[in-house]
């Protein structure tokens, strides 16, 4: 306790003697100058028009896209930083009336802004001053999302009626389809005008018809990236043409699995996190190990995984202070010191390996807040309160003497998550006793 | 004040969230830096909770609570920069040998030591010791600030000055060969 509150002490006195920072200019700058063109979330399709704007935000966003429209002309004819001849004065900014009135006779924005889809896994680059509805739900149909749906990303022009011009992304596991056999199955309009694309290296098919689809595919997941201009205006074709679509596609990237090593948890292992959805990291800890979905926690119902060396179990779950209870070697003993416990009900354990050890699940849920035990601790190690009143599934095994429990929560409100927290539990793989 | 100028930033405001920004900017940023130990990435992350804050304000119901929650999208932000920090070095094999900015600014050997060992902590050990020893925060306004609950804030402190510990002794032998308790002995 003393060494304890020694370092804290040295922590606080190193912080203390470490110089004011002071943010640069340009990190404010930026972020308001981002903001003129983010819509605040307020229901899916809350309009957002020029009339909520006052003056000063009128003429910075004309400013904005005064500027996007020479910018676009240096990205068509010629790309901004290279040779040629000289580029149109900027002009003043000046209010006009609507951004999009003034792009119809001119040409479309540049690809600017950077979105990063955190459930389909893939980032790329769309017009400046275009608005990013984010999927809050996996893709798992084979009929394309309509516009708005929560399955699919859209980045869409919001000086326009809404669904009159967007970017769709959606991706989905192949489920051990060939890339083209998955394309096939896709619903969309009938088509058959089509090409073969590589976008981020990964071979697809670019469907073009009144919606311009790209379809691509890495080893074992689909992707759609899909430009809608609706036939009500019919200038955007000519404006948001094939030429324009393969410049977004060109700036696609696939995120790639993230595989990493857990080396701060008592017993190391090393682990593969699938690009899509992207997977964050709750904590790591020694005793403590957490990924989690943040496209499912932004939606409302979390999901992720848990691994955590429990350190025997307790004599009295609900104390927190209780002693701990060491159990017996092998997986089972867990399983069964849980079912002791009132509070928490046990049901389909069975057999599994994790990392060709002998293992054991479980679906278990636990009620909590009764006034004799309000909060359950189940775990040896000094850890938080078990989660309560939610299904969970636990998978328990036995790591060279030591009892490591992974836990999954959110998986009967996020679907994708089983096969996900299963394909990152296969691959696990502990480091060699030393 | 502050709860006036939320409260119209709530409503579409730009404006009043410009005020806001700009009172909350520094201490973002610092707090950023000291998580993520680069100037680059604490830019980044500040800027991505700003935009955050003004997106997602809406969905603030206590306007009194914009402080920690701004602390949570920061945090929050840190976690993703730092992940795609972490894919970028997995991608790019680029071993830096070159002391960084805060080690040419730091001369006291003392100094030196500790801010390796914070170093060689995870993102979201440094986020706790960052908002508890350089914040202030108390484990309360931290459990609000990261959304989870005090016990699990008592705990995740206790481990991260576990594993800066051990980053010390690591490091100590690492230097020396030996631990400062081994020579005791």
């Amino acid at each position: 306790m003393t060494a304890n509150t020694n370092l804290e002490r040295r922590v606080a006195e190193h912080y203390a003697s470490e110089p004011q920072l002071r943010a640069p200019d340009r990190v404010l700058h930026a972020a308001l100058a981002s903001i003129e063109t983010t819509r605040q979330r307020r229901g899916l399709l809350a309009p957002w028009r020029f009339a909520y704007m006052n003056a000063y935000t009128k003429v910075a966003a004309a400013a904005v896209v005064a500027i996007a429209i020479v910018a676009l002309g240096l990205w068509r004819f010629g790309g901004i930083g290279t040779t040629g001849p000289s580029p149109t004065p900027i002009p003043s900014p000046t209010p006009i009336p609507s951004p999009t009135a003034a792009l119809s006779a001119s040409q479309p924005p540049p690809p600017t802004g950077t979105f990063t889809s955190n459930m389909h896994g893939i980032t790329m680059s769309f017009p400046t001053g275009w608005a990013v509805t984010e999927a809050t739900a996996p893709w798992t149909t084979l009929e394309l999302a309509g516009f708005g749906d929560t399955a699919a990303d859209f980045i869409y022009d919001e000086g326009l009626d809404d669904g009159h011009l967007f970017l769709e992304i959606a991706s989905q596991p192949l489920a051990g389809a060939s890339g083209p056999a998955w394309a096939d199955t896709i619903v969309d309009e009938p088509c058959e005008t089509s090409a073969t694309i590589t976008v981020d290296g990964a071979q697809g098919l670019l469907i073009a018809c009144t919606r311009l689809r790209a379809m691509f595919w890495s080893e074992d997941r689909g992707y759609v990236v899909l430009l809608h201009r609706s036939p009500d205006e019919a200038w955007l074709d000519d404006v948001y043409d094939t030429a324009w679509f393969e410049g977004v596609l060109a700036t696609v990237q696939i995120l790639p699995p993230v595989i990493g090593t857990a080396d701060t948890f008592v017993r190391p292992f090393d682990y593969v996190l699938p690009g899509a959805p992207v997977f964050d990291y709750g904590a790591t800890e020694a005793t403590y190990w957490e990924v989690r979905v943040p496209a499912y926690n932004n939606a409302g119902h979390p999901g992720g995984l848990i691994a955590q060396a429990i350190g025997g179990g307790r004599v009295d779950p609900c104390d927190a202070e209780s002693a701990v209870l060491p159990l017996d070697p092998g997986p089972d003993s867990v399983i069964q010191y849980l079912r002791t416990i009132p509070e928490l009900t046990v049901t389909n354990a069975s057999d599994t390996t994790v990392d060709g050890r002998p293992a054991r699940q479980a679906t278990v849920t636990a009620t909590g807040g009764g006034a004799d035990c309000a909060e359950l601790y189940l775990w040896g190690e000094l850890t938080e309160s078990f989660i309560t009143d939610l299904e969970l599934r636990l998978v328990v095994l036995d790591v060279d003497g030591e009892h490591v429990a992974v836990t999954i929560y959110g998986e009967p409100e996020n679907p994708e998550l089983p096969s996900l927290a299963d394909a990152i539990i296969g691959s696990f793989q502990f480091a060699p006793t030393e | 004040m502050q709860t006036e100028l939320v409260g119209r930033a709530q409503h579409g405001d730009r404006e009043a969230f410009g005020v806001l920004a700009g009172g909350a900017v520094d201490r973002l940023y610092a707090t950023a830096r000291h998580i993520l130990r680069d100037a680059e990435l604490a830019e980044d992350a500040t800027q991505e909770a700003l935009v955050r804050a003004w997106r997602d304000l809406p969905a603030l119901r206590d306007a009194e609570r914009f402080d920690a929650w701004l602390y949570r999208l920061l945090v929050n932000a840190c976690n993703d920069v730092g992940r795609r920090r972490r894919r970028w070095r997995a991608e790019i094999t680029v071993v830096s040998t070159e002391p960084s900015e805060l080690d040419r600014a730091t001369e006291l050997a003392d100094r030196d030591e500790l801010e390796r060992g914070l170093r060689r902590l995870t993102d979201a050990q440094r986020s706790v010791l960052v908002l508890s020893f350089y914040r202030g925060l108390s484990p309360t306004e931290m459990a609000d600030a990261l959304d989870i609950p005090v016990g699990t804030v008592k705990s995740r402190l206790h481990y991260a000055i576990d594993a800066l510990r051990a980053a010390l002794a690591a490091d100590e032998r690492s230097v020396t060969g030996t631990t400062r308790e081994e020579r005791m002995a």
